[in-house]
């Protein structure tokens, strides 16, 4: 056992104390009946995560989990005038006479425009009234809304523009979340890890919009239902498919093309969603290209697919699947013949990543206060290399032939089993609880390469091995009104983890708390401890397909993280405008980076423990949200002030040096606007002080030809600032069969030349040698057509 | 068909144009100002002698710093006293410039300094190599040479060459060695073949392995591989089988510069000291990262005193095989 904790068992003992003493107020509370049931699309049957449903007459009030149930207890007798209400949907009410335990399904129908007036009447939970803190959910309309480099929408690139995320370096989708790494994101996809969410290097995501219901990131105060990473939650849900109707909708675009079909097998019973999207940059490449020479070409897929089948009123499945694929590829001939003698060479070269994940989920509502969520997931990401070369050689000598094949690749494999229950024993307390187990299979890296001459191996090379993992842990949480003023959401997770015959354990308390000072603003407050027990070695930082997963071991220890957060958050100007002001103060440990002169290039399955050093970390800063949700204009804007620093004993001489994206200021703006003729505006603007990067100070010779550079303190130095301006112009037009929208798109709208990368030496323009920056984007417009039927 | 041909034209134009708009810019960086300091580079080895091979390490290079935004193109220095010292302070070595070559455009070349004593160092001896010059502080490495490499059962198999390198046909075939390890002691080592004629003197050519050329090694870069160095982490047991396929030139040149076909191969297995390791390690990984500009800088190692680069130490094992 690696890790103790001094008081870990008294703490045990405490919480379940509190547990216990809540289920008994709820057991001895007056006689209570419950309503419960889903909230749902009127138009595809889909659930609705996160709505709304209160009773009017008392206030009291709960809001949907991630399957669009909710269940609520009120006092047996009670006249009840039970309204449900989501953003973007007309609300519905359901009076009724409270004499017995009731299910309702609601059914909501989408409002064409996002009325003021319709929405500030309904009840949504307020972001005053939740006890969690750090929490932003992005609606997929607006999502779809923002816009997108070459009009591909992209998921993690929205969430960039929120406050406290950022992103890496220009066009990247990596996500940097208060100061953390892009491996301490817990990316999951319908409850499957997702190990590397871009494509193409970085510059695009792999979450197709037009498959997705619901985005939500949280980047602290986690509650004790999520747990495996340091700094932040992305958890993404897909569209259930369409119960009522066949439906369809896609686009083709500047560099891809989407289609996505939906629609009932039985209906109200069971139905499916299917959604493909691909690049064709290879495609429209390929008659630029002499084919008896060779061809390359890149291309990028994604194929989601879900079914879902409700198999009674309190059973329901959900299987769904992702694979997606990067596949850069080569095929080069050489043929020639010389008077009597002839060669022949083909070489083929490809360069592969991609995720696949299938996650097959039962929900079961036990009884009309019990939820359970039952998940069980594959993940794996695999990036391999492949060359092969066939020669043939033939003349008066004779015919030789020879055949050289090398493959390497690494992957990670996940295979998890998870149960989670949802207690609704009354209005003041929402009860989690559950348990998890997960098999991890490493493999950071295999090499097979094979050398045959005239049918003789010459050279047979066989090389990685495979480490595998076991991690299982147990979690509960409250979600409890203490008084009308004071409600605290109070948990525990407990995690093990067993590689190669050590075992680490870890004990993460969890605490968020809201007061109302008055009926709009609250004041909030955080803790949360979480684990992490894997690590991707990297040494570009910015996401490369090549980045290695690999566990904790007996050498290299977890990584581990505290993060307390306190804040502010109201409503103003009738509930138009959300603001929430929070600062959030983090320290990391067992974080790890290669040595200094580490050969990361020659990295395998063996060796990779010794060229890493661990590290310690922090991360701390303010972070203000002004968000206007609803009306014809919506929007918002964000500012971050933050610090983010490392420390390695092996690293800079032992010395305290900012992360690479340290990002002192970060502003963003996005705004919406909706005319009432089909035109819908849209725009982003974005400034972060520039990244750190670490410069050459100066240079001297260690023989003939043999320059070195003396660099300085590590990320001692600041690229430009970084600013950008996107603008967006789409045009619905409705058609008989459906609709069609024309979108029109400007990245980098005034050709802001922001730095890619630096480097020294001389340029184009210049023979004089200094420090230059590299800029990769200048004003890129594109358009893209998109229909739905 | 001209009507593709031109539409073809002005397309691949317009995605020139339009990779052409973004590249690249100065930047101001307030970088700041360097005092020039001497650099040092010396590998002491026990040879004695010069080595088949040794051309650049037995010489001492004596050069300066300078800022990264200086301009001037790197000079060496000239007029350095330089002195090789033991343990008890006493001068063991002096070495003398080998002389300015004026017409030189290569101003680096003036940095050379050669013994002048012919003074033989020992394993397992400390020694401090000191260096001053006018206008600059004095600098001082010190280092302590390994003991000598163990290196048993070498054999070399000669197998049918596949082919030819200009006009010289190749030698080819596969070598054996075993070099016993100290355990319990970290240890670096580097192997290395030579071409050697008739009468034992090397021909100019060392043997590189044929994998080299065909094969993009991911492979481990501490494993033992010819003219690599490594270290015995991957070998607790205290023992090396090293084995490798390596080719050169069947041919080479005589003390008279005649050519003459290669007799014997000369296996010098060397062990480094850690600062000759560190330095070839921390050198070959800035080399690395000069190719990509995401990655994370590497310093490299330096052991000098009041300035920059590195003296290192190694013993010369000697295995002569007949062909």
């Amino acid at each position: 056992m690696k890790q103790t904790y001094p008081g870990t068992y008294r703490l045990l003992q405490v919480l379940c104390c509190f547990f216990l003493l809540c289920f008994a107020s709820a057991a001895f509370a007056q006689q209570r009946h419950t309503i419960s049931g889903y909230v749902r699309d009127a138009d595809t049957g889909e659930n609705l995560i996160g709505a709304a449903v209160y009773d009017l007459r008392s206030g009291k009030g709960t809001s949907t989990n991630s399957y669009g149930f909710y269940s609520l207890s009120l006092s047996a007798g009670d006249s009840v005038a039970l309204v449900a209400s989501y953003v973007g949907y007309g609300r519905q009410a359901f009076p009724l006479q409270l004499s017995q335990d009731v299910s309702h399904i609601f059914t909501l129908s989408p409002s064409n425009s996002l009325a003021t007036v319709e929405v500030v009447a309904t009840k949504q939970e307020k972001i005053e009234e939740t006890t969690r803190m750090s929490t932003i959910s992005v609606p997929i309309e607006q999502l779809k809304a923002v816009p997108a480099l070459l009009g591909e929408v992209d998921v993690i690139k929205t969430l960039q523009l929120l406050p406290g995320v950022q992103s890496g370096t220009e066009g990247a989708s990596g996500l940097y979340v208060r100061g953390g790494g892009p491996d301490q994101n817990l990316i999951l996809l319908d409850g499957a890890p997702v190990y590397n969410a871009t494509h193409l290097f970085g510059f695009f995501s792999v979450f197709n919009a037009d498959a997705l219901n619901h985005v939500e990131l949280v980047k602290g105060g986690f509650p004790a239902r999520y747990g495996g990473r340091l700094s932040s939650v992305l958890d993404i849900s897909m569209k259930e498919g369409n119960m009522n109707e066949f439906r369809g909708e896609g686009s083709v675009g500047l560099i891809a093309s989407r289609l996505t079909l939906e629609g009932p097998i039985k209906k109200d019973t069971a139905s499916f969603i299917v959604s493909a999207r691909r690049t064709y940059a290879d495609v429209l490449a390929r008659p630029f290209m002499k084919k008896d020479r060779g061809v390359v070409g890149y291309f990028f897929h994604d194929f989601n697919a879900k079914l879902n089948y409700n198999i009674t009123s309190k059973d329901r499945l959900y299987l769904s699947f992702y694979t997606g694929l990067d596949r850069f590829h080569s095929r080069y001939v050489w043929d020639r013949s010389y008077s009597k003698d002839s060669y022949y060479s083909e070489d083929k070269a490809n360069l592969d990543w991609g995720n696949n994940t299938l996650s097959l989920r039962w929900n079961r509502i036990l009884n009309n206060r019990l939820f359970l969520n039952t998940t069980a997931t594959y993940s794996r990401y695999q990036f391999d290399i492949g060359m092969q070369n066939e020669s043939e050689r033939s003349g008066s000598g004779g015919t030789s032939m020879s055949k050289y094949n090398l493959l390497y690749l690494s992957n990670i494999r996940d295979y998890s089993i998870k149960s989670d229950f949802d207690y609704l024993p009354n209005p003041n307390h929402y009860v989690r609880f559950g348990a998890q187990a997960v098999t991890h299979q490493f493999r950071p890296g295999a090499l097979h390469m094979k050398d045959v001459d005239d049918g003789q191996v010459r050279n047979e090379l066989e090389e990685g091995s495979r480490t595998v993992a076991n991690e299982a842990a147990v979690y509960v949480e409250d979600d409890v009104r203490l008084s009308e003023k004071l409600k605290v959401n109070v948990g525990a997770r407990f995690t093990g983890f067993l590689v190669a015959g050590e075992t680490y354990t870890s004990l993460e308390p969890r605490v968020a708390a809201r007061y109302l000072l008055n009926n709009k603003l609250a004041l909030k407050a955080s803790y949360a401890k979480t684990s992490q027990f894997i690590h991707l070695l990297t040494n570009s930082g910015i996401g490369l397909p090549t980045d290695l997963w690999v566990p904790a071991t007996k050498v290299v220890e977890p990584q581990r993280a505290s993060q307390v957060a306190i804040g502010a958050a109201q409503t103003i100007l009738d509930g138009q405008y959300e603001v929430s002001v929070e600062g959030y103060y983090k320290t990391m440990k067992g974080i790890i980076e290669y040595k200094e002169g580490s050969d990361f290039t020659t990295t395998v399955s063996n060796n990779w423990e010794n060229k890493v050093t661990a590290g310690k970390g922090w991360a701390y800063g303010a972070e203000i949200f002004l968000q206007k949700k609803v009306g014809n204009t919506s929007g918002w804007v964000g500012y971050t002030l933050s610090w983010s620093n490392r420390q390695f004993a092996e690293l800079n001489y032992g010395a305290k040096f900012p992360y690479r994206y340290d990002r002192r200021h970060d502003i963003s703006v996005a705004l919406f606007h909706k005319l009432n003729n089909g035109w819908n505006l849209s725009g982003t603007w974005v400034y972060g002080t520039g990244n750190s990067v670490t410069l050459s100070e100066s240079r001297y010779m260690v023989g003939e030809y043999n320059v070195v550079d003396n660099y300085g303190s590590r990320n001692g130095y600041r690229m430009r600032a970084y600013h950008r301006l996107d603008l967006g112009f789409s045009k619905t037009k409705e058609k008989s069969w459906g609709q069609v929208v024309n979108t029109f798109s400007l990245y980098n709208a005034y050709s802001r030349q922001n730095p890619f990368y630096m480097y020294y030496g001389r340029g184009r323009d210049s023979d004089e040698s200094t420090y230059r920056q590299v800029a990769l984007f200048p004003i890129i417009p594109s358009f893209t057509k998109s229909f739905k039927f | 068909m001209e009507k593709y041909n031109r539409m073809k034209y002005r397309l691949l134009c317009g995605l020139l144009c339009l990779l052409l708009v973004g590249c690249e810019m100065v930047q101001e960086v307030d970088i700041p100002p360097h005092t020039p300091k001497l650099t040092m580079r010396f590998t002491l080895d026990d040879s004695g002698e010069t080595p088949a091979g040794f051309y650049d390490e037995d010489r001492v290079f004596i050069g300066r710093s300078q800022g990264v935004l200086d301009g001037k193109e790197l000079e060496a220095v000239a007029n350095a006293t330089v002195g090789l010292y033991d343990e008890e302070g006493q001068l063991v070595e002096q070495y003398e410039h080998i002389g300015v070559d004026t017409m030189s455009w290569y101003r680096p070349d003036w940095g050379i300094y050669t013994p002048t004593q012919g003074y033989r160092p020992h394993s397992g001896h400390t020694y401090t190599l000191r260096a001053e010059a006018p206008g600059f502080e004095a600098i001082e490495a010190t280092t302590t040479l390994p003991a000598a490499a163990t290196a048993t059962d070498a054999r070399f198999t000669k197998s049918e060459s596949s082919g030819e390198d200009y006009y010289m046909g190749m030698l080819e075939g596969h070598l054996q060695l075993t070099i016993h390890d100290e355990v319990g002691k970290e240890n670096y080592y580097k192997v290395m073949v030579y071409a050697l004629d008739s009468a034992y003197h090397q021909t100019g050519y060392s043997a590189t392995t044929i994998r080299d050329d065909n094969v993009i090694d991911i492979g481990d870069s501490e494993k033992a591989a010819l003219n690599m160095v490594f270290s015995d982490e991957l070998y607790p047991s205290g023992i090396i089988n090293f084995a490798t396929d390596l080719s050169l030139p069947d041919k080479g040149y005589n003390q008279k510069g005649e050519l003459v076909p290669v007799k014997h191969l000369e296996v010098q297995v060397h062990q480094l000291n850690r600062d000759e390791y560190l330095f070839q390690k921390t050198r070959a990984a800035q080399s690395r990262m000069g190719d990509n500009p995401f990655a994370e800088y590497s310093n490299v190692y330096s052991n000098v005193k009041n300035g920059y680069g590195a003296l290192g130490g190694l013993t010369v094992t000697r295995v002569v095989l007949d062909l």
